[in-house]
């Protein structure tokens, strides 16, 4: 096994160039993924390309219609040296197949370096809705216009890409002469689109129980205070409560949390510290004990609560709600926060 | 094994002994494990056959054991003689083949009660004996090093006995069994001869699981024990107290053992995989080993 780091890929295994992609929910960057492998073997005829998706949100049959896709546009000389693979839970499933176990074994070692709890490669910010969720906190909260250059601070970001940004949101937006920017009034197709994509742009990922034994969401919140991290939020349901106590909803059904990861790392190691008993999902029908999302702006706005840890932001949880389908709560949450009445 | 009714057979022990020995008697083992978690519902059973009384303080033992036992073979009760070491012995008996007071109710053969008494302060090491005279013959009361950890505080019952907390019997097993070792037990589980460190780490899995959060307080519970029974090796004692179930979480083949005897005893009503108790064996050294080895440290 060689390192192919230099060359743009994770690794090179027996003559094939591996690229391993965590953690990618959007198409665009598979078909992109695909493409710089596909350049690479036109300049090296002996070479294969392997394409690795690990954790990926993408469905299987999006996968095959993916490849499919790949199978007309690709000259059959490239496609031929070219594959898919998708591991999760453990498993590989190859299009068009799945290569031989003394690969896999190899293959594996690269995969858990690449996607080690340590250390899960994020893909880039999804800029315009950083800045859209923190507009609308800002609406919420009934906060002062930001400038231009704040919220290029807030977000982590350039000028043309808020630029770009505001733009987009300008039917909703009032500009002060000192070319402050606030929501003039909700973005309600906006918010519709950030709710529909909000596993992509937090980078979801649910826990399940597998103990038997499960903690209850109010346990698990105590645990994450002790852990004194500052870059983990309580979201959801506890978040939401702090924020509004009257959130008319009997018990908690899971815990939601905030990770604040600005750069490209999203760190879930101390999940398995946090309870042994939690592991990822494979399946959305199971029901999870715990839900985590990257918050990927540069500035968290976590609050402190007063029994120790921290809160994300009101619209973190509002989205938490809307994620967990607990749409009237998210109704009500929405109205008893909302700078005027208004009906999602 | 028997299933038995934790607050019915104390409430029976109780009703038979002197009441004046009542407070000296310290219920542990499953019986008071099942009186722990169980104890409040008369329709869920504990599965064990033998009931573990301690008599202390240690000074008294001879004369509590001796008033106990007469008082309850005077009442029918009988002397279990089957196994090793089941006949009385005599005054040629040797401290160390004496059998133990083990003695069935009159009106079942399923479980019985057998008399243990607490360590001398400092005793280490394997079981010591104290000579019991009974009209019966000549018995023995034993003790082992970290029986006073299992009668560290125990919680008074309604019925005027005590019984071990569950937190400090798990802490004594696991300073008993530092490894795995090879020895089986000769009696059978369900067909099965157990390792006996497996049979005992797997009992401390079961309290931890049926304990639930309360695990989390252990390891102050812990330190505090071992600080006062043990003040000059105290520490000692709390960084080794997880070698044994680290041994076990490197077993797979230890881990089912453990599983199979906990699904044959204290979690027969609410069995668990061998990867769940896998689990609750890694929830226990993250919430209450590694803090008490922590605590030591410091």
């Amino acid at each position: 096994m060689k390192d192919s780091t230099d060359h743009g890929f994770d690794a090179e295994i027996d003559f094939t160039y591996v690229v391993v992609k965590s953690g990618l929910n959007a198409v665009r960057n598979l078909r992109a993924g695909l493409l710089d492998l596909a350049y690479a073997l036109q300049s090296h005829p002996n070479h294969r390309g392997l394409l690795v998706l690990a954790d990926t949100n993408i469905t299987t049959g999006r996968m095959e219609r993916e490849w499919d896709l790949a199978k007309q546009t690709l000259r059959s000389e490239v496609l031929s040296r070219l594959g898919i693979l998708t591991y999760e839970a453990g498993e590989f499933r190859g299009y068009p197949d799945v290569p031989p176990p003394s690969f896999l074994d190899q293959l594996l070692e690269i995969v858990r370096r690449e996607t080690s709890h340590a250390g899960r490669r994020l893909p880039r910010p999804d800029y315009y809705s950083e800045i859209l969720k923190l507009l609308l906190c800002h609406w919420f909260q009934k906060e002062e216009p930001l400038t231009i250059a704040s919220l290029e601070t807030k977000i982590g970001c350039t000028y043309p890409t808020v630029a770009k940004t505001l733009d987009k949101l300008s039917p909703y937006l009032i500009r002060s002469s000192d070319r402050r920017v606030a929501l003039d009034s909700f973005p309600k197709a906006a918010w519709a689109a950030l709710i529909t994509r909000g596993d992509e742009v937090r980078q979801t990922k649910r826990y399940v129980d597998r103990s038997g034994q499960l903690r209850s969401p109010d346990n698990l919140a105590r645990r994450v205070a002790k852990l004194g991290r500052r870059d983990l939020a309580l979201g959801g349901v506890l978040g939401a409560r702090s924020h509004y106590p009257n959130l008319d909803l009997l018990g908690t059904p899971r815990l939601d949390l905030t990770i604040h990861c600005p750069g490209q790392r999203f760190d879930l190691e101390f999940i398995a510290r946090l309870d042994p008993g939690l592991v990822l999902a494979t399946s959305e029908q199971e029901p999870a004990a715990l839900v985590v999302h990257a918050l990927r702006r540069k500035e968290p706005l976590f609050s402190a609560l007063p029994e120790g840890g921290w809160r994300a932001d009101p619209i973190e949880c509002l989205l938490d709600l809307h994620e967990a389908r607990l749409e009237s709560q998210a109704a009500e949450f929405f109205n008893a926060l909302a700078p005027t009445p208004y009906s999602l | 094994m028997s299933n038995v009714s934790p607050s019915l057979i104390l409430a029976k022990v109780a009703g038979s002994v002197p009441p004046e020995c009542l407070p000296n008697i310290i219920i542990i083992g499953s019986l008071a494990a099942g009186y722990h978690f169980f104890g409040q519902d008369k329709d869920l059973y504990v599965r064990t056959k033998d009931i573990d009384s301690v008599l202390r303080p240690r000074n008294t033992a001879v004369k509590s054991a001796e008033a106990v036992a007469e008082k309850l073979i005077g009442a029918g009760w009988e002397q279990k003689e089957d196994g090793n070491h089941g006949k009385p012995g005599n005054q040629d008996t040797p401290d160390d083949k004496l059998p133990a007071v083990r003695l069935h109710p009159p009106d079942t053969k399923d479980w019985f009660i057998e008399l243990l008494t607490e360590p001398s302060p400092g005793d280490q090491g394997d079981r010591r004996w104290l000579r019991v005279k009974l009209s019966t013959g000549h018995f023995g009361l034993p003790s082992f090093s970290f029986l006073s950890i299992i009668t560290y505080k125990p919680v008074l019952t309604p019925f005027g006995l005590f019984c071990a907390r569950p937190e400090m019997m798990a802490l004594a097993n696991l300073l008993e069994h530092p490894t795995i070792r090879p020895e089986r037990m000769s009696g059978l589980i369900e067909s099965r001869a157990i390792k006996r460190s497996n049979k005992d780490l797997g009992r401390v899995l079961a309290l931890a699981r049926l304990s639930g959060e309360k695990m989390e307080a252990w390891s102050e519970e812990w330190a505090e024990a071992l600080a006062n029974i043990f003040p000059r090796k105290w520490k000692s004692l709390a960084l080794e107290a997880g070698a044994g179930l680290r041994a076990m979480q490197a077993s797979s083949d230890d881990l089912e053992e453990a599983a199979f005897t906990c699904n044959n005893g204290l979690l027969a009503s609410r069995p668990v995989t061998t990867e769940q108790l896998g689990i609750t064996l890694q929830r226990l050294l993250i919430d209450a080993i590694e803090p008490l080895a922590a605590k030591a440290k410091e």
